[in-house]
């Protein structure tokens, strides 16, 4: 495994893939408060501007603006920032499916540890009897969404499983719920978003951590919110325990600029090393299966989509990105060393209407050539 | 003869009626449980007020109720489900 997190970055940057930027120096991390500046470099700050208020035009039900939060970090400084009104800086917003990523994050600390492998079994006991094919998946498998589990997010909306695991039936022990699919496909060959997947992931990572919800609550803290200064952010758990990894976790606009900081920075945060080394490159790499072309590992990728694939951000984009139900977006293009922040609903925005005005959000800001190659 | 069409359509209403109120039940259940736990961790991990969250649940599923307790939300459809989501700080809002 280690060996092909180290080959990762050397693949990526033959595929053109920017390197990821270091922090510049002078530049203090922002574990206690962000360092904060004008946009810097060859901004175009009247397409800034516009783009800016072309995303909180859409007022939705209630009278209030789609876009709840804005927020740009550029060089490591917070370059821009707005809410709509009755939101703030300590605002909590939830990530909906943004928590699959945040479950990448926990599960690469483990590996870290070597507490997980990326290509062992996973470690699922419902799993481990003789002659059950699905000991052959690997965190990996589940990571990259091509595990061949036959439970897809989409259908029927009330029926899907999806709604199952999340409100319905299977809510009150989601692992149990969702380690009960059965394989469809090859392991490693078809790609599939499944948010019952990443409860499965969510569920070794407590298994892993162990002490239950308080432990796995610790585990966070002391790797996570102490290290990056994340203040707000909450996990939510069902019934049994298990963190709903899929699809609820709650931060600041800021804090989760921080954990896209984070990714920005290859998982290293003011010296100390959180992810491993090569993680966020796995992370950011398009997983190969026959009909994937934009996901990764539990983060999307800016890329041509596959048939029937979500189209992230218009073309023209280098960046992979957290993303969730309701255009929950953290966005990180290290081309540009920046990370967008894009939280709220989606009333009265059509999704090609947010990443267009997204889209020409980022645009605004300049590719740098000290982190491109 | 007009007894036996009688009896037959009785168990097809009978039937019928069960496989709709299963189907609706079935429905109601992922509703409240989206209202509920939706509601409870807008309120009390989001820190809004019930009246700012409330716009944002689908229009799809105004029929579901919803009240709002010191530390919890219970959500129902009458005559067919209930769901109730309770605040746990700091774990969030726990769907039962």
């Amino acid at each position: 495994m280690r060996r092909r997190l180290v080959l990762l970055p050397l693949a990526l940057w033959l595929l053109g893939a920017a390197l990821l930027p270091t922090q510049p120096a002078g530049v203090p991390w922002p574990t206690e408060r962000w360092a904060e500046g004008p946009p810097a470099g060859e901004v175009d700050r009247a397409a800034l501007q516009a783009a800016g208020d072309a995303l909180f035009a859409p007022v939705g039900r209630g009278g209030l603006p789609d876009t709840r939060a804005l927020l740009a970090v550029q060089g490591g400084r917070l370059v821009w920032q707005r809410f709509a009104d009755g939101f703030g800086a300590d605002s909590p917003f939830r990530s909906w499916s943004m928590a699959k990523s945040v479950t990448n994050a926990l599960a690469g600390l483990l590996v870290r540890d070597g507490k997980l492998a990326l290509d062992a079994p996973a470690p699922v006991p419902r799993w481990q009897r003789a002659g059950d094919p699905r000991r052959a998946l690997t965190l990996r498998h589940l990571l990259t969404m091509t595990s061949g589990l036959d439970n897809a997010d989409g259908g029927d909306g009330a029926g899907s499983y999806v709604a199952r695991i999340l409100f319905g039936d299977l809510a009150s022990d989601t692992a149990r719920g969702a380690e009960q699919a059965e394989l469809d496909h090859e392991p490693g060959t078809h790609w599939a978003y499944s948010t019952a997947t990443s409860q499965i992931v969510s569920a070794i990572v407590a298994r892993t951590v162990g002490g239950g919800r308080e432990g796995v609550d610790a585990f966070v803290t002391r790797e996570l919110r102490a290290p990056l200064g994340l203040r707000t952010l909450v996990l939510e758990f069902d019934p049994a325990g298990t963190p709903l990894g899929g699809g609820y976790v709650w931060a600041s606009a800021a804090d989760w600029a921080r954990l896209g900081l984070l990714y920005l920075r290859d998982g290293v945060w003011d010296g100390r090393r959180i992810l491993p080394e090569g993680w966020v490159d796995f992370t950011r790499n398009v997983a190969p299966a026959e009909n994937n072309g934009t996901y990764g590992a539990h983060f999307w990728v800016s890329a041509k989509p596959a048939e029937d694939q979500f189209q992230t951000l218009r073309p023209g984009i280098e960046a992979f990105q957290m993303n969730g139900n309701a255009g929950q977006y953290v966005v990180i293009a290290p081309d540009r060393d920046l990370v967008v922040v894009r939280l709220g609903e989606m009333h009265a925005t059509s999704w090609a209407q947010l990443n267009d005005r997204l889209g020409a959000f980022i645009q605004a800001f300049p590719q740098q050539a000290g982190a491109a190659r | 003869m007009m007894r036996w069409i009688l009896i037959a359509v009785f168990w097809v209403l009978l039937v019928g009626g069960a496989l709709v109120y299963q189907e609706g039940r079935e429905r109601s259940l992922v509703g409240a449980g989206y209202v509920a736990k939706e509601l409870c961790s807008c309120v009390f991990v989001g820190g809004r007020e019930l009246a700012s969250c409330r716009p944002d649940i689908p229009p799809s599923m105004e029929r579901v109720r919803a009240d709002l307790g010191a530390d919890r939300v219970r959500a129902y459809v009458p005559y067919f489900a209930e769901r109730i989501a309770r605040f746990e700080p700091p774990f969030g809002c726990v769907l039962y």
